[in-house]
């Protein structure tokens, strides 16, 4: 077994766990997945030929996307191609934003694909921006339980609503925030 | 906002998705129907003669064509629900309706006499079809937009454009219990003209509804 599929595997292992409930796998899925969702997409930015300053935004766009499409993983099925599509298609979208061509060569492997990690120094992503178009209560939701890692009991104590209510405007934050990154002009 | 901030809310949000084919998807796909049966009921009706035109091969070609069509693509559609899949090649599949349209076009043209070719294509209601087909289509056709919305099609428009390509086949399906215009030619025209209008229509819809 190559070095390659085992890193799948694993992501396969731990996508399958978390789809079973298991919320610290889903963490650890995200937090390998990111890496090897960046040097795909730096690779694809490169050839593309636009401002690398939109690098983080894919990747974010990208995990937003394996997020809100997950049950579209069939889990008798290698999740490689799976990962390669979904970062494919958000870079075929970028790609058209800036008038290129929409065809895209992509490795839809990770074969040498190390895992890169976030820069410290990149400039504000667009996710900020786009956070103003979301409802202000999804907005203060979304930036509670993202940025300042306050659990959804939390939110639901300081903000006076129930949790199940809490639950339903995050996903609903994150949806519209997806929606808000497709309608991004470049 | 960076990416391991988001990381976090990801986690937390344990929503569970709607599966791809759940009682959601029934219930949309039966009230599509409904939709057609409706119109057709209301504003059409199966043909009079309905006992002896089904005996007749060229009546026979409708439903064969419309099948032909349908079947294939449908199952397209539901091929193209996940990302990782590739719709393009897989339209050769086309080929399947072309040569039964081109079959029924030749024995259209070899059991009836030349003086009729014309008449036959022009048909008696062909406006009558082109409204019908899209009408019968639209039900069917929401509903398996609504599947596909669900779903992560790797190109949007080209899976709306089957969908609706598929569904204007149903349509035809339905519409050739009332159709009166029996010419394999007319077929070939009107049927493939309003089973193009329905393709339009998909994959405009595919356009703005279909991307994730």
């Amino acid at each position: 077994m190559t070095a390659f599929d085992e890193q799948t595997n694993a992501l396969g292992v731990l996508l399958q766990r978390a789809n079973a409930g298991d919320a610290a796998c889903y963490r650890q899925f995200l937090e390998r997945l990111a890496p090897l969702v960046r040097t795909m997409a730096r690779r694809g930015i490169g050839r593309i030929g636009t401002p690398m300053a939109d690098l983080e935004d894919a990747v974010q766009e990208t995990l937003l996307a394996v997020h809100l499409k997950r049950h579209t993983w069939r889990e008798d099925q290698p999740i490689g191609p799976w990962i390669g599509a979904i970062t494919r298609y958000k870079l075929i979208d970028l790609a058209r934003k800036y008038g290129r061509r929409k065809e895209i060569e992509l490795d839809e492997t990770f074969e040498m694909a190390a895992p890169e990690p976030e820069e410290s120094s990149l400039p504000e992503h667009e996710m900020n921006r786009l956070l103003e178009s979301v409802s202000e209560m999804q907005r203060l939701i979304v930036q509670s339980i993202s940025i300042k890692g306050v659990s959804i009991r939390e939110v639901a104590g300081t903000m006076k609503m129930t949790e199940g209510a809490v639950r339903v405007a995050l996903h609903r934050g994150l949806k519209a925030l997806a929606e808000a990154y497709r309608r991004v002009e470049r | 906002m960076k990416t391991s901030d988001l990381i976090n809310a990801l986690v937390e949000d344990q929503a569970v998705n709607e599966p791809l084919f759940g009682p959601t998807l029934v219930v949309w796909l039966a009230m599509g129907l409904a939709v057609s049966v409706a119109i057709f009921a209301a504003f059409l009706g199966v043909r009079a003669d309905i006992a002896n035109a089904i005996i007749d091969p060229h009546v026979q070609f409708k439903f064969i064509f419309a099948a032909s069509l349908f079947v294939p693509l449908l199952a397209l559609t539901v091929y193209g629900l996940w990302p990782e899949r590739e719709l393009v090649p897989m339209l050769r599949w086309l080929a399947l309706p072309m040569v039964v349209l081109v079959s029924g076009m030749a024995f259209q043209l070899l059991t009836s006499p030349s003086d009729y070719w014309v008449s036959g294509m022009v048909g008696r209601y062909p406006s009558a079809c082109l409204r019908s087909i899209p009408a019968l289509a639209i039900g069917p056709l929401l509903a398996i937009l609504a599947m596909l919305r669900n779903g992560a099609p790797a190109q949007p428009v080209v899976s709306g454009a089957i969908a609706g390509a598929g569904s204007g086949g149903l349509a035809a399906f339905i519409y050739a219990l009332h159709c009166p215009d029996d010419s394999a030619l007319f077929v070939a025209l009107w049927y493939s003209l309003a089973i193009g209008i329905v393709s339009v229509i998909g994959g405009l819809l595919g356009r703005y509804w279909l991307k994730w």
